[in-house]
């Protein structure tokens, strides 16, 4: 298994000697429908820039629309739009994908046009599919990860780790910049059992 | 919406329908496309509906929300909705949602179909 240590995003950074490109990408947006467009051609420039193939640019791409536009009709349904945040980073054969907003967390919504669908659309393109509260802070986290051939980087720290560790029956603590004591054990299944009866019924 | 992101171009031929999808489909623009399909549908008649989606470049689950109750609406008035498709990016969201199987996906020009 390539990751095996705790380490935190601070040490690797350092971009690596294959890719001029910065190993990180990351966006503020309005939680406006106009701004998908825009962040679905920041990661796929981001994903080409490390030679990611064209079928993980569509996923990437694909994923990461469905779930800014959750942050986008869900997250500010009864408030005025905030803010989306989209940050890709690029590993060891690997992307990964964060989309966190400031809405009010995530809530069933019984008039959804297609959250079901973007959901778990979300979860098969993914090799690894997240979805967590932010508390204490307000708002919604979704953290993917893409096994991408060819891509090259720092192996992933803490957001790789904490995964793993959360689906591993010997979790061992969450490094120092984990966002918050919400990071479910069952937080990938979560991502399934919601999708899952969703899809069944706006099908 | 801006219209560099996308468009819809729609002709009438009688019952038959064929509707041209041009840029990226999402939440953003899914109202142009509900607004023209609303537009076509309005009279409540049975439709051949051909929906071309080789020009769009993305389609989100908002979009394909809109074409999966398109095709229901056009089977109960006993019509028919038929997609020709669209590159893999657009391709590939109905594959992992596995709704092509509710889709008659169709080969031939718009021309060429008058059913399917």
């Amino acid at each position: 298994m390539r990751i095996s240590t705790l380490s935190s995003l601070s040490q690797v950074t350092s971009p690596t000697p294959e890719h001029a490109a910065p190993p990180r990408w990351e966006r503020e947006f309005d939680a406006r429908p106009e701004v998908l467009a825009e962040i679905r051609a920041g990661v796929a420039t981001f994903a080409r820039a490390h030679g990611a193939e064209d079928r993980v640019v569509v996923d990437m791409t694909l994923a990461v629309s469905e779930a800014a536009t959750n942050a986008v009709m869900h997250a500010f349904l009864d408030r005025l739009p905030g803010r989306v945040s989209v940050i890709a980073e690029s590993g060891d054969e690997c992307l990964l994908l964060r989309v966190l907003d400031d809405g009010r967390g995530m809530v069933p919504r019984s008039d959804s046009p297609g959250l079901g669908i973007g959901l778990s659309t979300m979860a098969t393109l993914a090799s690894s599919c997240d979805i967590r509260d932010r508390a204490p802070d307000p708002g919604t986290e979704v953290r993917m990860t893409f096994a991408a051939p060819g891509v090259t980087g720092p192996p992933f720290g803490a957001d790789v780790q904490a995964e793993r560790s959360s689906r591993s029956p010997r979790s061992s603590g969450l490094p120092a910049q984990a966002p918050g004591p919400a990071r479910a054990s069952s937080s990938s299944s979560r991502c399934w059992s919601h999708a899952l009866p969703m899809l069944a019924c706006s099908t | 919406v801006r219209p560099e992101v996308f468009a819809v171009e729609s002709s009438e031929d009688g019952s038959s329908v064929a509707v041209a999808l041009f840029g990226e489909l999402d939440l953003g623009t899914v109202d142009v496309l509900r607004a023209e399909l609303d537009r076509l549908t309005a009279d409540g008649r049975a439709l051949e509906l051909i929906i071309d989606l080789r020009e769009l470049e993305f389609l989100d689950s908002t979009g394909l929300h809109l074409l999966l109750r398109l095709n229901s609406e056009c089977r109960e008035r006993g019509g028919s909705l038929g997609l020709i498709r669209g590159c893999p990016a657009v391709q590939k969201l109905f594959e992992v949602t596995g709704t092509d199987a509710h889709f008659n996906f169709v080969e031939l020009e718009p021309s060429d179909l008058t059913d399917s």
